[in-house]
């Protein structure tokens, strides 16, 4: 502890009366080198702003430890966000009008890609952009559902899954596996990521054990409120969710497919042309 | 968005935004919540609360200027709320302005503090002091933004600044003085035959 404070000297009532905004660098520079010039010459004073420096660094410590999230809390927040409407006066039923004209003809794919910003990448020319709703969904799903599971190293055939699954589901691995060489299906399940029951199917690469090997297939059923809001945007473009590439495209019965993966955006744009074509007439979503 | 451009932007492109700007956020934002309300359950909900409403109000956030301050802004608001609800804390003016003139006469600061009683002294601040504290010395907000979250004048934010710290100093004192006494006392009854 420093000797008691005798504050005979003005100056150091002056400078005792600043030292903690002169400590948190809130003070101008003129200011501050007169405090300076002052903690030089009086040995009580510096000793104060030593100690005073030295309970600020203790607390930054001790408040600084705090724990972070628990796992999971972060994605719980953002289902709950990606249920939540903006609070907004217009512009929806413009948006939604629109894509009726544009949608009234379209069978083709909405294509959905890895990028650092939407605008600065595509993997190609007819990539399209990304409805973030839909690729948030599909990223968080693929991130919880490959989290939860500790799935197969060595998956069956998706042979196996007949008879097991529902004969949609069991159909829908089938043709996806045959098109995705080097991936084989290690689950096929329904669930239900934030109130939206989707079939997925969940592919491993075999060389690759950690989760980045994982492959997911999402598929909504036709007339969901997400399948809805692709039809809103669907044009080419792109866009990245939770380091995952995404690339989607919506049927033309109004089930909206999605295939995440943590390979590069063009790997992944190859997976879903490979994929998303077959799935879109070997799925019959109930 | 080529020809579907609309005022509004389109909920996607507002996601783009929303998870460009305050997602990056959410750990340090949680991290705040949890020194505030200091029970894990109770800065969920703070957390779950604070990204809600910065989601429903997003569009009234100007882009290119600081989300992390309005965050916090958000957090402010939604947790004075919370804790209206248990106790009223009472802000009093003349407390601010009371601060000025103790600082002079104050005690010095104790040296070789151990962590544990900045923890202990930190537990026993009141609320209000803790925050700023932590505002200003944690997340090391500058005046003018604590200004803005905390809505108070500048002058206010550097009083209360000022009161918290010495405050802080106060508790330190205070629990530096009765771990020496703990650690004394058992000397002094060996000592005795």
């Amino acid at each position: 502890m420093t000797a008691p404070l005798q504050l005979r000297d003005y100056a150091c009532a002056k400078v005792r009366r600043r030292l903690d905004s002169y400590l948190a660098g809130e003070l101008s520079v003129d200011v501050s080198h007169e405090i300076l010039e002052h903690l030089d010459r009086c040995p009580e004073c510096r000793a104060e702003s030593e100690a005073r420096e030295e309970l600020r660094a203790s607390f930054r410590r001790v408040a600084g430890a705090t724990p972070g999230p628990r796992d999971g809390f972060e994605d719980e927040v953002r289902a709950l966000l990606l249920k939540t409407p903006l609070e907004r006066s217009m512009g929806r039923g413009l948006l939604l009008a629109a894509s009726l004209i544009l949608g009234a003809g379209v069978t083709g794919w909405l294509v959905l890609s890895r990028a650092t910003a939407p605008e600065a990448s595509r993997a190609a020319d007819d990539v399209a952009v990304l409805d973030a709703s839909a690729a948030e969904f599909a990223a968080l799903n693929h991130k919880n559902c490959t989290r939860a599971g500790s799935w197969p190293r060595e998956a069956a055939s998706a042979e196996a899954f007949t008879g097991h699954v529902d004969a949609g589901l069991a159909a829908a691995a089938r043709a996806a596996a045959a098109r995705l060489p080097g991936y084989a299906p290690v689950s096929a399940h329904e669930c239900a990521p934030a109130g939206e029951r989707i079939f997925h199917i969940i592919f491993r690469r075999p060389s690759d054990e950690s989760p980045d090997g994982l492959v997911s297939v999402v598929v909504t059923r036709p007339g969901s409120a997400l399948a809805a809001h692709v039809a809103a945007t669907a044009r080419l473009g792109a866009s990245r969710r939770l380091g995952y590439a995404v690339v989607g495209a919506r049927a033309a019965d109004g089930k909206l497919v999605l295939v995440v993966s943590s390979a590069s955006e063009k790997e992944t744009v190859e997976m879903g042309r490979a994929v998303l074509p077959a799935l879109a007439t070997a799925i019959a979503v109930p | 968005m080529g020809i579907f451009t609309h005022r509004p932007a389109p909920v996607d492109r507002v996601r783009e935004d929303f998870d460009r700007e305050a997602w990056p956020h959410f750990r340090e934002i949680h991290r705040a919540a949890l020194r505030l309300t200091r029970r894990p359950a109770e800065a969920e909900d703070l957390v779950q609360e604070v990204y809600l409403q910065a989601w429903k109000s997003f569009e009234r956030f100007e882009r290119g200027t600081n989300c992390r301050a309005w965050l916090y802004r958000i957090l402010w608001n939604v947790n004075q709320q919370r804790v209206r609800k248990k106790v009223p804390v009472p802000l009093g003016a003349d407390g601010e302005a009371r601060v000025a003139e103790t600082l002079a006469a104050e005690e010095p600061t104790p040296t070789e503090i151990r962590d544990e009683e900045v923890a202990s002294a930190l537990e026993a601040l009141s609320d209000e002091h803790r925050q700023i504290l932590l505002l200003s010395d944690v997340e090391e907000f500058t005046y003018k933004e604590l200004a803005a979250i905390l809505r108070v004048p500048i002058g206010t934010v550097m009083s209360r600044l000022s009161r918290a710290r010495s405050a802080l100093r106060q508790k330190v004192r205070g629990t530096a003085a009765a771990t020496a006494l703990l650690a004394v006392r058992p000397a002094v009854e060996g000592g005795n035959p």
